[in-house]
């Protein structure tokens, strides 16, 4: 149920898992077995007995790139919905709960209406938060009212999360799903003995999905986005630096929608979605581990083999990112550590440059990478490790170089530091040692990658959406191939300094709750670049040790405080401190009391 | 001979296959009318894994032979709990850099250099209440690793400058600790339940980082790095007797030292029952906690409140607590609740959401009438079948690979639970009543007794005002008691 965050840590694609040139069991590399249906469905298996269980997932070929305009994070909010039951599921009478969703949605659409009113008032300065039941209009109001009553009546027929309850009953583990801008997922691990109910459960909602509860679930939504998004110390800025870097390309809509677009989705909306985008020809099975493929590729037949293909044509983004023309920039500040990305145009997964990017992007990273020998080592400029990583999309993709700006540096310097780096990787040596130590671990990786049912029916499922299920074994091929010139090539070709976007994040200053609320609104009235200095001086009052000492900057205090020198604005912050002096000295009187008991 | 009749029993356990498709019968009418095969499914006893070297150290260990990978872990009896009042940060530093501080014969970068190169991963670190260090390989690889490890278990090197970079980095790191409303919350939420003094609240601050030196760190090497503290796991592509033989060598010259008679002490602190606020502008979601002090693992009720904490909010959408506060009213993307059963002192119970500022209060409401309900009316047999099969049908996904079971049994062993606990487990929990339900709500749930903890935009969450409670106002539950922020570095106000 969640936004599909794509670590850069992942490199994505190729680094992921791939030939098991050295695993004698797997032979070539993964082999499962494949089968596709008259209606378009794909079945990827990949049989595995140590353990009984069957890692399963649903791959369909839609994500927030497919969300229509003005409707941003439908994709994301129409996954959750998928939860919300079907026509069997999730209700004891769908005839019944049928009248009151025809009601409601007649309700809706007046409220809409008003909304529509509302949100002209706002623009227009008459209100501030069409949310807000304080200033919703009395009509408003009322409907709302109304509409709340009708969910309550339906919810007599509603049975509670129960397509949820279903699988974790059945020993479901991990149930969720994802949703990222070019894929959405449905997965579960069942004990080997329940793949049928997953045949029953997928194939119901893949066409039968009522939209039930949907205002209820969208407010999920956005609570979802104020958790992740809003409420978080970089989520908003991370956004916003999204939608800096791809200038025209739907890469740049936030899954998670923007917040006014998805407070406005409507049923009607999610049901339109639905039908165009769910239907067997957008969508494979993935299986891993405990079962019989023969017996499973039947029982599929029997609860998909019927559904209708979808007859929507397989929409393409067309929309390329344009070359940037110039570089451009991002100051935030934000309560984190300061860091610095730096980040260009890409490709897209698949591209004959991806190997190699990617092999750049492990030169640069890692402990024993330049990046970590120069900022962290010789330089003493950067905490935590920098990192470089090639994220191939299905349409697209960036490069981007990251670091934390340790204490006593400055963002721009690292930013210098890390350019120099990635010059000298496309004009200087590069070791074969170097190149060989990456195909190493591009190696071990694979193997390792394998270890667990539910990664590998990820990683399969991922690559067969983005690109092909065999890339999985294609990947590593490709990094083992890449040379010291191709490194050079691409880095000319993709990374050129004169097109990056750059994000610094710098330190918020002491945030309100850090400084007594008092001081807080004196030093309002204060020129800025005193602060630190009021604020300094307050703490060695407040923490000081030495009561003599106290008592005679007490004194000289009130003394100043008292005399014609001390202009009239400066008079409230000086008895201010006077104050603050008395106290501590009061505090270090009580303590020495207590001690001296 | 023994180790392998089970072998083949356990095999062949995991291949009972879900599958006697008729393909002309017709589909059922719903998911509740399927009927499916038999599995049952019992994770082989700790006896079949385990096995004493010469210098006492146990190994729990396993073929496992489907990759050609090597997994070694080592447990080890020690933990930040034994810092010294002062040294707080002192176990973690000294658990970082016995790796990443390099050998007495291999620098910090050529260490790093050469486990790159082979593509091998070592890993040490201390937590609160246990060492560990981990090696991860391609079985082709065993030999040079493990003596890697040794080396750097044996000789650590501990270079000045490596705990320079990491002694800074912590120092630029504890400056964020208010941050973000979750670690804030995290934070607090500790030190309402278990007081200044327990050892899970002595935070590393600046002077306490900067008065841990070099010998410091060898002093707890000495003292707990040693075979007498030490529990190795080991899994992956080899033969059992030769990996046995290989161990025996590879630990044979290293004497056990004495173990650890340390204990992990308790709190003495009693949480204050109230309501909490954390002022945080410029969030617009608060996140907010409610709760008290549980117990200790180990009492015959252990199963009973498993399944209690299901039912209330501890099995995601089963739960009650997602029903009400997320399923009905759309309150909160994130809601439930844990009853933590401690190993080493009391757990805590606790319910948690997090929900626009407004609506805190009116969610709050909800969370209290579900803890109240499972005192006052007992469970209806579906929903506590529901939460129980959320346990049993379950079990199989607990132990992935071999490595997950051996790592279950090493810490067990580690902690001095009951070796047959995992083989009685499903068989407990499938007994437990309705009427067992009710009786431990009432005797470790206490509604009436709850510290409530929000932090988020103080004013608004305040004042609260949902549509559907207009008037409810966080001052409901009691009078509220707004906290300064503590001090990122001190942890003090």
């Amino acid at each position: 149920m969640k936004r599909l965050r794509r670590r850069m840590g992942v490199a994505a694609a190729a680094l992921v898992v791939g030939v098991l040139a050295v695993a004698p069991s797997f032979g070539q590399g993964v082999q499962p077995r494949v089968e596709t249906f008259d209606n378009g469905l794909e079945l990827i298996m990949v049989e595995r007995h140590e353990q009984p269980t069957v890692a399963c997932g649903m791959f369909f070929d839609v994500g927030s790139i497919d969300d229509p305009r003005g409707q941003s994070g439908i994709a994301h909010l129409f996954e959750h919905m998928l939860f919300k039951g079907t026509r069997t599921v999730g209700t004891t009478n769908y005839e019944a709960e049928r009248t009151f969703l025809a009601q409601q949605d007649e309700l809706r659409s007046q409220m809409d209406v008003e909304m529509d009113h509302m949100r002209l008032r706002k623009r227009h300065g008459q209100m501030t938060d069409v949310l807000d039941p304080e200033q919703w209009t009395p009509k408003y109001a009322e409907m709302k009212k109304r509409y709340d009553g009708l969910i309550e009546a339906q919810r007599e027929y509603i049975v509670n999360n129960e397509l949820a309850n279903l699988y974790s009953s059945n020993g479901g583990a991990m149930l969720n799903a994802g949703t990222a801008e070019d894929i959405t997922m449905y997965f579960v691990q069942l004990p080997s003995n329940k793949l049928e109910l997953f045949m029953w459960l997928e194939s119901d909602r893949m066409v039968n999905g009522v939209m039930r509860e949907f205002y209820v679930e969208r407010d999920n939504v956005r609570e979802e986005r104020r958790l992740r998004t809003e409420s978080t110390p970089t989520g908003k800025f991370d956004e916003a630096f999204e939608a800096l870097f791809w200038q025209a390309h739907p890469y740049g809509i936030p899954v998670l929608g923007w917040a006014s677009e998805v407070e406005s989705i409507t049923r009607a909306d999610c049901l339109e979605f639905y039908k165009k985008f769910y239907a067997p020809n957008r969508c494979r099975m993935v299986l891993v581990g405990d079962f019989d493929p023969d017996k499973t590729i039947e029982m599929a037949k029997r609860y998909f083999g019927s559904l209708p293909a979808s007859t929507f044509p397989r929409p393409l983004v067309v929309t390329e990112e344009p070359k940037p023309i110039a570089e451009r920039r991002f100051y935030a500040e934000a309560e984190t550590n300061p860091r610095v990305r730096i980040r260009f145009r890409g490709v897209a997964m698949g591209h004959s440059d991806e190997a190699a990017l990617d092999m750049v992007s492990q030169l640069l990273s890692g402990k024993t990478g330049r990046l970590y020998k120069r900022l962290v080592t010789d330089e003493d400029v950067s905490s935590g490790q920098p990192f470089a990583g090639n994220e191939a999309r299905k349409y697209a993709g960036h490069f981007e170089i990251t670091a934390i700006v340790k204490d006593g540096s400055t963002p721009e310097r690292v930013e210098k530091l890390l350019l120099e780096e990635l010059a000298k990787l496309a004009e200087g040596e590069i070791s074969d040692r170097e190149i060989q130590k990456v195909k190493n671990q591009v190696l071990a990786g694979s193997v390792r990658r394998l270890k667990s049912n539910f990664g590998l029916m990820f990683q399969l499922g991922m690559f067969d959406t983005w690109f092909d299920w065999s890339y999985i074994n294609e990947s590593p091929k490709r990094m083992l191939a890449v040379t010291a010139d191709d490194v050079r090539r691409v880095i000319a070709e993709y990374l050129d300094p004169t097109t990056r976007t750059v994000a610094i994040y710098t330190t918020k200053a002491g945030t309100k709750s850090d400084v007594d609320p008092e001081l807080a609104q004196l030093l309002a009235d204060m020129p800025e670049e005193s602060h630190e200095m009021i604020k300094g001086m307050a703490k060695q009052f407040t923490s000081a040790e030495d009561g003599a000492k106290l008592g005679m900057m007490l004194q000289r205090m009130e003394q100043s405080l008292n005399s014609e020198q001390m202009p009239e604005e400066q008079k409230p912050m000086a008895e201010y401190m006077v104050k603050l002096i008395k106290a501590r000295i009061a505090e270090l009187e009580a303590k020495g009391d207590k001690e001296s008991n | 001979m023994n180790y392998l009749k089970s072998t083949i029993v356990v095999m062949l356990a995991f291949c009972v296959t879900a599958t006697t498709v008729n393909a002309d019968a017709p589909l059922a009418a719903h998911p509740k009318d399927l009927k499916f095969p038999e599995l049952n499914y019992q994770v082989p006893p700790a006896a079949e894994f385990r096995e004493v070297l010469s210098n006492g150290i146990v190994v729990y260990i396993a073929e496992d032979r489907e990759l050609p990978t090597f997994d070694l872990a080592i447990t080890v009896r020690t933990g930040g709990a034994f810092d010294p009042p002062g040294k707080e940060g002192l176990a973690g530093l000294a658990g970082e850099m016995i790796r990443d501080g390099g050998t007495q014969n291999v620098a910090p970068a050529e260490l790093d250099e050469q486990l790159d190169f082979l593509a091998a991963s070592i890993r040490t670190g201390v937590s609160d209440t246990a060492g560990r260090a981990s090696l991860s390989c391609l079985a082709k690889d065993v030999d040079e690793s493990l003596t890697i490890l040794m080396d750097v278990l044996r000789y650590p090197r501990f270079d000045e400058e490596r705990i320079r970079l990491a002694t800074e980095r912590r120092l630029q790191d504890i400056k964020r600790r208010n941050d973000s409303t979750g670690s804030i919350e995290g934070i607090e939420w500790d030190f309402l339940m278990y007081g200044n003094e327990h050892f899970m609240n002595s935070y590393p601050s600046s002077a306490s980082l900067q008065a841990i030196t070099r010998d410091d760190l060898i002093a707890f090497h000495h003292e707990y790095f040693h075979p007498g503290n030490m529990m190795i796991s080991v899994a992956g592509d080899f033969d059992r007797n030769e990996m046995l033989a290989k161990l025996e060598k590879t630990f044979a010259d290293w004497p056990a030292g004495k173990p650890t008679a340390k204990k992990f002490d308790g709190p003495t602190f009693e949480p204050k029952p109230g309501v909490y606020l954390i002022d945080k502008a410029d969030v617009n979601q608060g996140r907010v906690s409610l709760g008290h002090r549980s117990i200790m693992r180990g009492t015959p009720d252990e199963y009973a409140l498993r399944v209690m904490n299901n039912i209330l909010g501890g099995s995601g959408f089963q739960s009650r607590l997602v029903a009400r506060v997320r399923s009905d009213e759309g309150l909160a993307y994130s809601v439930g609740s844990g009853f933590g059963q401690g190993t080493y002192y009391p757990g805590d119970f606790r319910c948690f959401f997090q929900s626009k500022s407004n609506s805190c209060a009116y969610a709050a409401q909800l969370v209290i009438e579900q803890i109240k309900r499972l005192h006052d009316e007992k469970v209806a047999q579906d929903e506590l079948d529901q939460a129980i099969s959320y346990i049993t049908e379950n079990f199989p996904s607990r132990f992935p690979n071999k490595m997950a079971i051996l790592r279950t049994y090493a810490r067990d062993e580690y902690t001095g639970r009951d070796p047959g606990y995992w083989q009685s487990v499903v068989d407990k929990v499938k007994k437990v009543t309705a009427d067992d339900v009710q009786r431990v709500a009432r005797k470790y749930l206490h509604s009436d007794n709850l510290v409530i903890l929000a932090v988020g935009d103080a004013k608004a969450i305040r004042g609260g005002g949902h549509d559907k409670a207009a008037d409810l106002k966080l001052d409901a539950f009691g009078t509220v008691t707004e906290l300064p922020l503590r001090d990122p570095d001190t942890l003090e106000r």
